[in-house]
């Protein structure tokens, strides 16, 4: 049957790489296309998305990877060393590191992907539109912005855990919170440089309304800066709900995050390293593939020496 | 078709105020190729942009088609007046394709038959049904010039407002573009407002011309008047000799004088 | 026969790209003695590249080839880094189009110009020497102009400044990569009759690079045109009307020109084999 996939898959190349578009969607897709091209000859970016990917599988498919269920306590087997059988070794409660390391990783998903969904619209939104119409609008927003942004990130968010409560739910709002000033004050800056361009200046002479100006015409100059300065900041939001984990305020036990993993491993960290060591190696592969996708992504969306 | 009189536009407060436009009064016949000249900063980019509705800041008396005009315009403005601004490279959305900057103005104004109008207006300017899903960055700088021309024209304007429309331009693609903007006066009879600091450009493309230096008005002719030298102005001498190409027999001497007295 | 200053055949630049290779200037051979010469093509001709190829400040992705490059008694093309430094600002000068991008801001201008004078003057030695090259360029107030900072100065006076950043070390040759072109048209051909004064009284070469086909046919003694990193026409300022290839009089018949009452303007039509 070859000889019938062979067509098709030019026929899909073909599509993608034509000279000549006919439609936006193809038009849309080819930048798409040749995006991913790009991307592609990074080598550091392909870790990073390789890592990124692999995160993903591991947590759709934790059940199946992780030999032990994550809450199994068995006091028989405490702290025992890396081995065959427990290859990060078993806690302080005899339960299987590795699966507890391959469940959180669920949670350090759920985390980093809700933190992102809320902060990076909210900044741009708050940026964008400060930026854009400037005058009162822009000082009031921009205040606000500064009083989120003089707090240190971890204290803010444990004044909000404090606050709302413990529990991931908080958390994610509390990390949320300290993310989206610096994705405002970006966006600002980006819609400041784009404000006094010429094609901003063309929409306003045919008659374009503010709102449609805005949505349509600045943001999706902004959108590539947020998007990477997310990706960037994603090490930051791991680490800060770590933070909030290792300070038992984040997910609360016995939910196997990585944080919380790392807290409870420090008491046992002379005699037995593991404990600490496999969240901790987590956390630092996790963040080191966000990084170094976000750095790749950087090079596409914002290329610099064109 | 324009009656302007007494513009005034300051820019700056106080004692840092700079008057970019001190009391400028012309009139631009309907139908007519009329050109505005000076040099940077004469303020003939900053009268554009207050006709066009982009500089809200003035005061004076504008009327356009007949009717007197607020700083703040209304929708229905737009579709009697339109701009095309001098850098191509600047002027087109990066993330639009040419088809979403035609569709653009076609949404705004709830125009029908947009297909139609679209393929109508690429044709206008030159460029085939190839061209309507590219991004600006895959045309050339003469292409993207003629997109530009073609979102002004895509809403029926009466008048046109031509910034610089080809100093960015190579020489050879300047011709192109202003024998397109011959060719689009010819067929639509539009009423053309070209701001230029190249007097060539000018006579070749309009009727009449005003000159401009520090924000007024020095000297209005017609181009035939000026071609043959019936200028009044000493500025108009100068920009006239300028634009012929350099003269060997200045004496350096008397240009540093003429240039220390200008404060350059 | 003079031996002219500058001696170049068969250069070649070309740019490795992350796709292909691009060369950008094509296996061209000119001279440039005690004269102007102008050297006019559009964007992409090569023009620049070429300028920048003989004081060897081709970005780093650029290759050089030449099979002679001779300036007075050097050989440029085989020169190492150390030789050329010896060579750039002091012996061939360079201007470029803006002064805003080519002068230290944070600095001022008799300061800088002092940096181009030859090492042991004592500070008043170095101070006259800077006001005579700065009167040079027929600045009338050279005290005040000493102490001020590029952006204080306008388009006019901060090119005579590079001009005279440029004379100080007493090059033989110029290159002026568009000098004029951002300048306001009177102050454009105020600054070309200094430039112009400058070059014959000091028996200097000058590479006039432009755009402005007129501007340079006017101004120069001899006009090199460029096409596609070829030299397609070599003539006599003079006698460019008379031109030969179809390239420079299809250039010539586009441009708008007072005077000529054409409805429309004659537009290239670029011939495929002009590129060979």
């Amino acid at each position: 049957m070859t000889t019938a996939i062979e067509p098709a898959k030019k026929g899909l190349l073909a599509y993608l790489t034509a000279e000549v578009s006919h439609s936006p969607t193809q038009a849309s897709l080819q930048r798409l296309y040749f995006g991913c091209r790009r991307f592609a000859e990074n080598p550091l970016a392909m870790v990073g998305l390789g890592i990124l990917v692999v995160l993903l599988l591991v947590a759709i498919f934790a059940p199946l990877i992780a030999p032990f269920p994550m809450n199994e306590q068995n006091l028989g087997r405490r702290l025992l060393p890396p081995s065959g059988d427990h290859f990060f070794g078993t806690d302080e409660l005899g339960r299987d590191i590795f699966s507890r390391v391959v469940y959180g990783s669920r949670i350090t998903l759920q985390i980093t992907f809700l933190v992102a969904v809320i902060a990076a619209p909210v900044g741009l939104l708050v940026g964008t539109v400060s930026g854009y119409f400037g005058g009162w609008t822009d000082t009031i927003l921009m205040r606000i912005t500064d009083i989120f942004l003089s707090f240190p990130g971890l204290i803010l968010a444990l004044a909000f855990v404090a606050a709302l409560g413990p529990g991931i739910r908080n958390a994610v709002i509390a990390i949320a919170l300290t993310i989206w000033p610096p994705m405002a004050r970006l966006a600002r800056a980006e819609t400041l440089t784009v404000r006094s361009s010429d094609y901003i200046a063309a929409i306003r002479a045919q008659g374009a309304p503010a709102w449609r100006i805005v949505v349509r015409h600045v943001m999706p100059m902004c959108l590539s800066s947020v998007i990477i300065r997310i990706t960037l900041n994603m090490a930051g939001i791991i680490l800060t709900a770590a933070a909030l984990g290792f300070l038992g305020l984040g997910a609360q036990p016995p939910m196997p995050e990585w944080g919380a993993m790392l807290s409870t491993g420090r008491q046992y960290l002379l005699g037995s390293w593991f404990l600490a060591a496999a969240p901790g190696l987590a956390i630092l592969v996790v963040s080191l593939g966000f990084n170094l996708f976000g750095d790749g992504l950087r090079d596409v969306l914002d290329p610099r020496d064109e | 078709m324009i009656e302007v009189e007494n513009l005034v536009v300051r820019f700056g407060r106080g004692k840092a105020a700079i008057t970019a436009v001190d009391n400028v009064s012309f009139t631009v016949q309907t139908g007519e190729a009329f050109g505005l000249v000076g040099e940077s900063g004469c303020g003939k980019t900053t009268i554009l942009r207050c006709l066009a509705g982009l500089n809200q800041e003035w005061e004076g008396i504008i009327r356009i088609d007949g009717k007197q005009l607020t700083p703040k315009r209304e929708r229905s403005f737009y579709k009697l007046a339109q701009i095309v601004f001098q850098d191509p490279y600047g002027s087109l959305h990066p993330r639009f394709t040419v088809n979403g900057t035609l569709m653009e103005p076609i949404k705004i104004h709830g125009l029908d038959r947009a297909d139609e109008r679209i393929d109508r207006v690429l044709k206008q300017v030159g460029l085939g049904p190839a061209f309507r899903f590219r991004y600006p960055h895959q045309l050339s700088g003469g292409q993207r010039q003629r997109v530009a021309i073609a979102r002004a024209l895509i809403l029926e304007p009466k008048l046109m407002l031509l910034d610089e429309p080809t100093s960015a331009l190579d020489v050879s693609v300047q011709a192109e573009i202003l024998n397109l903007l011959t060719d689009i006066r010819d067929s639509t009879g539009l009423t053309f407002l070209l701001v230029s600091h190249d007097l060539s450009v000018v006579s070749h493309m309009c009727d009449r011309l005003a000159v401009m230096n520090h924000g007024q008005i020095y000297e209005e002719l017609t181009v035939d008047d000026l071609i043959a030298r019936r200028y009044r102005e000493a500025y108009t001498r100068q920009l006239f000799e300028a634009s012929l190409g350099y003269d060997k027999r200045l004496t350096s001497a008397q240009v540093a004088k003429a240039l220390d007295e200008a404060g350059a | 026969m003079i031996k002219p200053l500058l001696e170049v055949e068969d250069l070649n630049v070309t740019f490795r790209t992350p796709h292909r290779m691009v060369r950008a200037v094509r296996d061209i051979s000119f001279t440039v003695g005690k004269e102007k010469v102008g050297i006019v093509g559009e964007s992409g001709s090569g023009k620049s590249a070429t300028g920048r190829a003989i004081l060897k400040l081709t970005p780093g992705n650029g290759i050089v080839t030449a099979k002679r490059m001779q300036f007075e008694e050097l050989d440029l093309a085989n020169a190492s880094e150390q030789e050329m430094l010896k060579v750039r600002g002091k012996r061939i000068g360079m201007i470029l189009q803006d002064p805003k991008f080519s002068l230290d801001p944070v600095m001022r201008v008799g300061d800088q110009i002092s940096e181009a004078l030859p090492p042991g003057l004592d500070r008043k030695e170095a101070r006259e020497r800077v006001l005579e090259v700065l009167a040079a360029v027929h600045i009338r107030n050279p005290e005040r102009v000493y102490n001020l900072y590029p952006h204080e100065c306008s388009g006019g006076m901060g090119q005579r400044v590079m001009i005279a950043m440029m004379l100080v070390p007493e090059p033989k040759l110029l290159i002026a990569d568009e000098p004029t072109s951002a300048l306001d048209v009177t102050v454009r051909m105020q600054v070309l009759a200094i430039l112009d004064d400058l070059v014959s009284r000091r028996g200097l070469g000058l590479m006039f690079i432009s755009h402005d086909l007129n501007l340079v046919a006017t101004f120069c003694d001899r006009v090199l045109i460029m096409y596609a990193g070829r030299i397609v026409e070599e003539c006599k300022a003079s006698e460019l009307r008379q031109a030969k290839h179809p390239y420079t009089q299809g250039l010539l018949a586009s441009l708008p020109r007072i005077g000529e009452r054409r409805k429309k303007l004659a537009t290239l039509v670029r011939d495929p084999a002009w590129a060979y």
